[in-house]
């Protein structure tokens, strides 16, 4: 039974890096995380969409930090998981989890990362 | 993590001054904190500004969008310029306006929108319509408005999307109803409501069909004594009037406070002795279309415009009927918490 709307992959791995990050989840450190978790080129602006688009749904939500001088003496803005986020993040990494499995039990395929 | 700054010299001030000014104030700081963390150089820092400031606008847009206050700019606009408009020089004039509103919107978000802001970007519209009709009488003088319609049409048009802009703009919790203290929003959103209206018959009498003899002349007076009936239920001062059940104070030494509140509840398009004057008023505002759709030579275009301007009224008048309703409610449930009090 669907309990939440599912996951793109993108959303997936930004929820992720959100909640891998904690305090310091902003737009440039995420993308960063992503490139990592996704190990392949993500383009800025799509994280930063993404980000806006996982705050609209209510999976994220958002404050000012204080500023910085390598910005100008500017705020960053801080993502934090919400408890919808929190849920949805896990559901799908249950999904995820009993995909690996059936794929992995499957004889002829091999992963080529565990 | 904290990702290392890659900074080794600040954006030049000129240009950051001018991303500055193009950005949405809400998201200001964060995107030019971004922009100066990212800065290498400055054709890198003028490329990301160029590919995230759109992004950003953008995302005002939708935030911004609100689907009552278009549906009433546009009809606003076909109510001020349809009738003596060639279409198409309407559709640019239209989609000139909307632009324009639309980015006001996006760069206020998330306001709730004063007065002078709502008036700010009528005239900031105004003035567009105005440089971009310059620019048509000298490229495509086909599509330029007369100058007449223009500034008959821009005055109706001025008042009308001030108003609708003061009323309808989106809240940061989405649309919501005027509160309770506002009720004298809520009889200012009646009485724009029946100027909308009245101006969808004027603009249109010519494709009225001919019911009853002289008609154009008794129609003329028709939407006067409507005004005039919804004028004077708005000063809640037909109490003489047979007919209309207007609740009477049940205690007669009632404190003042009670009195204004029954007074200003009466004074809202809320009761049931509304629904014949609001049929009424249905009836004689699909007549324009009805005209307009029966007559030999259908000029299919014009009725489409009229039935989006009727359509526009419907759904402004049904917020409005949600407002006067949710507020005399609201003041109904005063007037009790008073009684229980008094009963104490």
């Amino acid at each position: 039974m669907k309990k939440t709307d599912p996951l793109g992959q993108l959303e997936q791995v930004v929820l992720t890096a959100v909640l891998v990050l904690r305090d310091h989840a902003y737009g440039m450190a995420v993308h960063a995380r992503v490139v990592e978790l996704a190990d392949r080129p993500v383009k800025l602006p799509a994280v930063y969409v993404t980000l806006d688009r996982l705050e609209e749904k209510g999976y994220l939500s958002s404050r000012l930090s204080d500023p910085t001088p390598e910005r100008g003496g500017r705020a960053k803005r801080i993502y934090r998981l919400t408890p919808a986020g929190d849920r949805v993040l896990n559901e799908s990494a249950a999904t995820a989890g009993r995909v690996y499995d059936a794929v992995k039990g499957f004889g002829k395929w091999k992963p080529s990362r565990a | 993590m904290e990702t290392q700054p890659r900074l080794v010299d600040g954006p030049p001030r000129s240009i950051e001054a001018v991303i500055e000014f193009l950005t949405p104030p809400a998201c200001r700081v964060e995107l030019l904190g971004d922009l100066c963390e990212w800065y290498v150089s400055t054709p890198q820092y003028l490329m990301l500004a160029c590919i995230h400031l759109p992004l950003k606008i953008f995302k005002h847009i939708r935030r911004s969008f609100n689907r009552m206050l278009f549906a009433a700019e546009v009809s606003a606009l076909i109510l001020a310029f349809g009738s003596a408009s060639p279409v198409a020089s309407l559709l640019v004039l239209t989609a000139v306006v909307l632009a324009v509103l639309t980015l006001c919107d996006a760069y206020c978000h998330p306001s709730e929108g004063t007065p002078k802001e709502a008036a700010v970007d009528a005239i900031a519209a105004a003035v567009v319509v105005v440089l971009s009709q310059a620019v048509l009488r000298i490229a495509a003088p086909q599509l330029a408005l007369p100058a007449a319609v223009l500034v008959r049409g821009g005055a109706i048009s001025l008042v009308m999307i001030s108003a609708f802009r003061l009323l309808f703009r989106r809240t940061p919790d989405g649309l919501r109803l005027p509160p309770l203290h506002e009720a004298g929003t809520i009889q200012r959103a009646n009485f724009m409501w029946v100027i909308a209206a009245l101006t969808y018959l004027w603009t249109d009498t010519g494709a009225m069909p001919e019911l009853i003899p002289h008609q154009d002349f008794f129609l003329a007076f028709v939407p006067i004594v409507v005004f005039a009936l919804a004028f004077r239920l708005q000063k809640n001062d037909v109490f003489g009037l047979p007919g209309l059940k207007i609740p009477v104070p049940s205690q007669p030494d009632e404190d003042h406070e009670r009195r204004e509140l029954v007074r200003t509840k009466d004074g809202l398009w809320s009761g049931i002795e509304f629904v014949a004057v609001e049929m009424f008023s249905f009836v004689l505002l699909g007549l324009p279309l009805l005209g307009a759709a029966l007559s030999p030579n259908v000029d299919w275009l014009r009725v489409e415009m009229r039935f989006v301007a009727f359509l526009g009224l419907v759904a402004l008048w049904i917020y409005i009927r949600m407002a006067n309703y949710a507020a005399a409610c609201a003041l109904q449930k005063q007037i009790d918490a008073l009684d229980a009090k008094r009963k104490k």
